[in-house]
């Protein structure tokens, strides 16, 4: 199925061939996931993307992100890019909780 | 996955966890708006890692939950019609009408098509000119640029068999009836963070100054949404209301321009009914006059039923917070994904299902 946050996990094929999602059994209607883009397409008057989520390749409309480009990761919802992932602040805010959890390894609180 | 994987992580998790309970001195009602939020909550037993005094509720953000039966009713009846090709996300379709649902319509041969995307609806409009094409358009403001796009094009290609039942709601409106509710329990919420990333921050600090409460804007992965409920908990014991974004990756303060954009043309703010919990002034959307031809609502005579809920679903209750899925007595027995009695239990954001797919056996113990 493919649905939720959870589309590529149970999707993840052999990573040489490429595979479109076609299991449309469940949409969630809020959910949005990110995915790495591939190929810019420019269709007509539309510009679009093939974007990749773990194993799977879908094509995304990059109408709303006009500013992705190769190789960004962009939040895609109902196949639309809803914007491009912040690397920096991604990294920033990640390094952050990492090093909390560093830390937390080194001197562990004992349970409440 | 990149930007997936990380935001799972069990040691960062575990570690905000103790955080969070190095930090609470006193009990708190937090709302997590999302019903994608609620999923990763269940999923995850997040719940279990914070400390007893601290109750997570489960807000009314679930699209399909909140859809009213009256457009459901609708769509079927649309879908009925030999002339019709009804287009619907995959989500909508076990979501029971007062007496049928469109998979059943489906079954007793009308043509129903399910879209992972508003522009297969444009696309199947396309294919078939002899045919009326409905797209079943619902959704919070994260979909409904994507949907207001299905129309804008259908427009600028001049399409006459295209329309759209529209069923759109907005999160602000709702959160500012639940805080002036009597019966409101919540005292800092989690906000949408999609949503947000669509329409960006702005209300959201209104309602922090209107009503002096804490929000943050959060993530939907285990990690960003403890991280959210610390945000919230530092607040809340240092006694301020201020509004923070956690999910710095995707929301922006003004959010994305060229979404809004779209939505402002095609859409505008209307009164809209909400499934469970009834009429909430100015949070929804309808098509503009200009997109009049495209209105299904004033293309076909369609009948106005106001229709009852099902007496035994406590939907509404659930929607807002008040009471928990295992409140009720049809849960997992009458009620299953299987055989719904509400819409909470059918769709992958609703609370209902969230406990059946993963509290079903620990609340059976």
């Amino acid at each position: 199925m493919c649905h939720s946050s959870h589309c590529s996990v149970s999707f993840v094929t052999d990573r040489g061939s490429e595979q479109y999602c076609t299991d449309y059994g469940e949409t969630a209607v809020c959910l949005a996931i990110p995915g790495k883009i591939l190929e810019i397409q420019e269709l007509g008057q539309m510009r679009a993307a093939r974007v990749q989520f773990g194993g799977i390749v879908r094509q995304v409309s990059l109408d709303f992100v006009p500013e992705a480009g190769l190789g960004d990761y962009v939040m895609v919802h109902v196949g639309f890019a809803i914007s491009r992932v912040d690397s920096s602040e991604a990294e920033r805010t990640y390094k952050l909780l990492q090093e909390m959890g560093a830390l937390e390894a080194e001197f562990p609180r004992a349970e409440p | 996955m990149k930007y997936l994987d990380e935001y799972r992580d069990q040691r960062i998790a575990l570690a905000l966890a103790a955080e969070i309970v190095q930090r609470t001195a006193r009990p708190w009602v937090l709302m997590e708006i999302c019903g994608g939020q609620t999923h990763t909550i269940m999923r995850y037993g997040i719940d279990e890692l914070l400390p007893r005094g601290i109750e997570l509720v489960h807000g009314p953000g679930c699209p399909v939950c909140v859809t009213p039966l009256e457009i459901v009713d609708k769509a079927i009846e649309l879908a009925l019609r030999p002339d019709v090709i009804l287009v619907s996300y995959g989500d909508m379709l076990r979501v029971p009408g007062s007496r049928s649902d469109l998979l059943r319509a489906k079954a007793q041969g009308a043509d129903v098509r399910i879209a992972y995307s508003s522009t297969e609806a444009v696309k199947i409009a396309r294919a078939n000119p002899d045919r009326k094409v409905v797209f079943l358009a619902i959704g919070f403001e994260t979909t409904a640029p994507a949907n207001a796009m299905a129309a804008w094009q259908a427009k600028r290609e001049g399409l006459t068999n295209f329309s759209m039942l529209v069923s759109h709601v907005l999160v602000p409106p709702a959160i500012r009836a639940l805080m002036v509710s009597q019966t409101n329990r919540v005292q800092a919420f989690i906000a949408p963070g999609h949503v947000c990333t669509v329409v960006g921050c702005k209300d959201y600090e209104d309602l922090v100054r209107d009503f002096r409460v804490p929000i943050v804007v959060g993530g939907f992965e285990p990690v960003d949404i403890l991280e959210a409920v610390l945000m919230l908990i530092r607040q809340l014991e240092a006694g301020e209301a201020k509004l923070e974004n956690q999910y710095v990756r995707s929301v922006s303060y003004q959010g994305n321009l060229p979404a809004q954009q779209i939505m402002a043309e095609v859409f505008e703010v209307a009164d809209q009914k909400w499934r469970g919990i009834g009429p909430i002034p100015h949070s929804g959307l309808r098509l503009r006059s200009e997109y009049a031809d495209y209105d299904a609502d004033r293309i076909f005579d369609l009948r106005e039923l106001s229709v009852d809920e099902p007496a035994e679903c406590i939907s509404a209750q659930v929607l807002q917070g008040l009471k928990k899925p295992t409140d009720c007595p049809a849960f997992g027995m009458r009620c299953t994904p299987e055989n719904p009695l509400g819409a909470p239990m059918v769709s992958t954001e609703g609370a209902c299902a969230a406990y059946y797919h993963y509290r079903r056996h620990t609340v059976a113990s």
